[in-house]
């Protein structure tokens, strides 16, 4: 039993792996975070020092950016969905697929070896030279398990593009791929070329650390700046890994819960791609103030926003599938709309960071800190909370119990307001994020915050609790319970090991009812 | 909740009123239409929807207005921004050493300050901060701006306060244990009080940074090369500071902090023309604080 789970060479069976292991991060990740927000209860010191909660802010973005939200859905739901939205029986190199769980987890035991050790204190960002000279913690352990992590990325985007080349059924054209296909298309590409990057400056880190050879330490003829260029190459890219495949979760649950095709899906695929290309270009917008020429500043503050462009007509296009849609509202749906209205302002802040005048004063506040969680935790978790709900009866064969699953994300949407929207304020009023104490002035924002983080753990417990209760008790769920379009829901739930029983062969669009020739879900 | 202490921080209330009313107007817009279409086609049984699934006008529509608008708001953004680096004649040249976890500040005429930098109100104070340890940030709320503070080079920054009174400065860039704590106060004074406050209770002679230059600069016996009057070895400092000068291979080089810190450093980077590359470097040698008072002693003479 155990041993064809960890010789499996299904796709389904690895996500499943996946899944689990991004669940462990994600409750570590999050019982840091739950830490760090009672600390704040109080302007001053009352429950963890300094030097504690520097290694548990370090320890949440470490443990939430690399082992949660990059892997999370590209590699739970990607890699259980690309194959039977494209009628494949499987991924194009399921070894390298399994080999890559393997790499993951492998990494992830050597980063949290380092925090078992006494964790790292640098902030997720490993900036020099605070990360090479004078941080006095396990920094070049910790920057390794990132490092080996990335190799898990690059061969999982490898391994979606070649399988989206070359495994799609007979007719399954490009113009007929499901969106959420496209976005893992594009963030594979993204995976593929950025992530090395990032294994040259963790590289780079431990060398100029361990043997003292000078990149950015400037008595060495070093530069400090150089540390931030090469991070943000690949960190500014990074979060359209986080955010891309959450558009392309919702824009499935939009499809389904209008009953409709997408609004524009040629517009919306072309988006996917355009924020994966300009992407590339905009990571100086996190060095405004850094020292960086403020003629580059004017070039990246400008691609940023038209970064947002596509972003813009992606939420536009929702709109419009809206309209005239069969809309109903359950759990999956709820978190879709709630996706688009936090992503939408997450965006919109976006904007307000990326002009040049404003950045200067809320750079490195908690204004930043409160936009980047409404794109990641409020897009991004979100969407993989809605994608959980969607496929949950296709992946367990069960539904989940509607009712409980609807209170949830709603706990789970004010919460997440009641936490991070008070944190813009907290910005604009000049709180600098990573600060362990600040002035008692702040401290009623402070509370709300905390207060609010109560009601989201509550919003992420709850449904760990009735999904993992109805993945045995729960009602049977049928091939298509949701009446939605797309081959997955043309197989048995959960899927035989082979996906589909007949061969495939699509005759019609991605949102039809009877895409499938001969079979109807 | 409003700062009016300087030019930069008025322009940028202006320019966060206008981003908060595109913000609010947009996320209306969507918030609105999202609620509309969400009650108006509400599913009643078991139809398929309908409606269009393609408007190539809609989508142009949607693609340019928000283009248009962020175009407005890069201008607008930029050209605020570009004010933080306008060359601005300057009536106070502070030297800033950030390190963890403090601020001092050194002023011409030799008084130094730990977390508290007094500027007169009204006139433009030049700031040029260096780190002796990681990186830092200059981040003063009220002022609505920060500049981060870099090892191995000095960063220029101009305030322009305009009301006197006493405002925090803060550390936006993380750097260790004590980042929270690494604040300071911005003390503005009417011009004549600071003046006075300037004049006031100097320390002696050679307790002062110029002092401290000059002693260093004899200890490392600088002038065996470094002479008064023709020598062939090092060029005379007295008085170089400020002046432009021909270095090897025919550049010219304005004589100033930059150019002193890393001809100490690593002398061979810049040798002036006419003399031989016979200095050692001295990385490592120094701390900042110490270069800074080479630097100073240079610049300013002794001032006793």
């Amino acid at each position: 039993m155990i041993k064809s789970w960890l010789l499996t060479r299904d796709h389904k069976k690895i996500a499943w792996l996946y899944l689990g292991t991004i669940t462990c991060f994600f409750a570590i990740g999050g019982l840091a975070a739950t830490l760090m927000r009672l600390e704040l209860l109080t302007p001053t010191e009352w429950l963890v020092t300094s030097d504690t909660y520097n290694r548990l802010f370090t320890l949440h973005g470490i443990i939430m950016v690399w082992f949660f939200l990059i892997p999370s859905i590209p590699n739970f739901f990607g890699n259980y969905l690309i194959p039977l939205m494209i009628g494949a029986d499987d991924v194009l190199f399921p070894r390298l697929n399994l080999i890559s769980w393997y790499v993951f987890v492998f990494g992830g035991a050597v980063t949290f070896y380092a925090l078992l050790r006494g964790g790292v204190d640098t902030g997720w960002t490993f900036y020099p030279p605070y990360s090479t000279h004078f941080s006095r913690s396990f920094v070049a352990l910790a920057a390794s398990g990132v490092l080996i992590s990335g190799f898990s990325s690059i061969f999982t985007g490898i391994n979606f593009i070649v399988t989206i080349h070359y495994k799609r059924a007979e007719g399954m054209t490009w113009g007929r791929l499901p969106l959420f296909v496209w976005t893992h298309y594009a963030t594979s590409l993204v995976m593929l070329l950025a992530t090395p990057i990032l294994a040259a400056v963790l590289v780079m880190i431990c060398t100029e650390r361990i043997f003292n050879i000078g990149f950015f330490d400037t008595t060495l003829g070093g530069d400090p700046i150089l540390f931030q260029h090469l991070f943000w190459f690949y960190s500014h890219p990074a979060v359209y890994i986080m955010i891309l495949p959450g558009m392309g979760v919702v824009s499935e649950i939009v499809a389904t819960f209008c009953r409709k095709p997408i609004f524009g899906y040629w517009f919306v695929v072309w988006s996917s791609l355009a924020i994966a290309l300009v992407g590339f270009l905009v990571w100086g917008h996190h060095m405004f103030v850094s020292g960086q020429s403020p003629y580059a500043s004017l070039i990246f503050s400008f691609l940023s926003m038209a970064v947002a462009v596509p972003s813009a007509i992606k939420v536009f296009n929702w709109l419009a599938t809206l309209y005239k849609g069969a809309i109903s509202f359950e759990a999956p749906m709820l978190y879709g709309l709630g996706f688009i209205g936090l992503f939408t302002i997450g965006g919109l802040t976006g904007v307000f960071v990326a002009a040049l005048g404003f950045d200067v004063h809320v750079h490195d506040t908690y204004f930043v800190v409160a936009h980047f969680h409404y794109i990641m935790v409020g897009g991004a978790v979100m969407a993989y909370m809605g994608a959980l709900h969607l496929w949950w009866p296709k992946m367990t064969g069960r539904m989940y119990p509607e009712n409980q699953a609807r209170l949830a994300a709603v706990v789970l949407f004010l919460g997440f307001n009641v936490t991070f929207f008070p944190q813009f304020i907290l910005g604009i009023l000049g709180n600098p994020r990573r600060y362990h104490t600040y002035p008692p002035e702040f401290a009623w924002l402070h509370q709300i915050s905390t207060l609010g983080a109560v009601l989201l753990a509550v919003g992420y417990i709850y449904p760990l609790y009735y999904l993992s209760r109805s993945f045995f008790k729960g009602e049977k769920a049928g091939k298509n319970p949701w009446q939605a379009g797309g081959l997955e829901w043309t197989t048995s739930s959960p899927p035989p090991e082979k996906n589909f029983e007949e061969p495939v062969e699509v005759v019609a669009g991605p949102y039809a009812l009877h895409a499938r020739k001969g079979i109807s879900p | 909740m409003f700062s009016d202490l300087s030019a930069y921080a008025i322009g940028f209330e202006k320019l966060s009123l206008f981003l908060l009313g595109v913000g609010v107007f947009f996320s209306s817009l969507i918030f609105i239409l999202m609620i509309v279409f969400c009650l108006r086609y509400r599913r009643k049984g078991e139809e398929r929807g309908g409606g269009p699934t393609e408007n190539l006008r809609l989508e142009i529509l949607w693609g340019t207005v928000p283009f248009l608008i962020m175009i407005l708001i890069f201008v607008w953004g930029a050209r605020l921004y570009m004010q933080l680096f306008q060359a601005e004649d300057h009536q106070q040249n502070v030297s800033v050493l950030a390190k963890r976890w403090m601020w001092k500040f050194y002023y011409p005429g030799g008084k130094e300050e730990v977390n508290r930098l007094y500027v007169p109100a009204g006139e433009t104070t030049q700031l040029m901060m260096i780190s002796q340890d990681v990186i830092h940030s200059f981040f003063v709320p009220d002022l609505r701006m920060k500049k981060d503070v870099l090892p191995g080079r000095y960063i220029r920054l101009n305030l322009h306060p305009l009301k006197p009174g006493n405002y925090p400065i803060r550390c936006a860039e993380y750097c260790g244990t004590d980042h929270s704590q690494m604040g300071a106060r911005l003390i503005v004074l009417p011009p004549k009080k600071f003046e006075e406050w300037l004049k006031s209770s100097a320390q002696p002679a050679e307790e002062m940074i110029s002092g401290r230059g000059r002693r260093l600069f004899e200890k490392h016996q600088c002038a065996s090369c470094h002479r008064e009057g023709d020598t062939h070895l090092g060029p005379d400092l007295h008085g170089i500071f400020g002046k432009e000068i021909s270095l090897e291979g025919g550049k010219k080089v304005v004589v100033d902090e930059d150019y002193l810190r890393t001809s100490i450093l690593a002398p061979e980077a810049q040798i002036h023309q006419g003399y031989p590359s016979a200095m050692p470097p001295y990385q490592g040698q120094f701390t900042e604080e110490e270069l800074l008072s080479l630097i100073k002693y240079l610049k300013e003479g002794d001032h006793d």
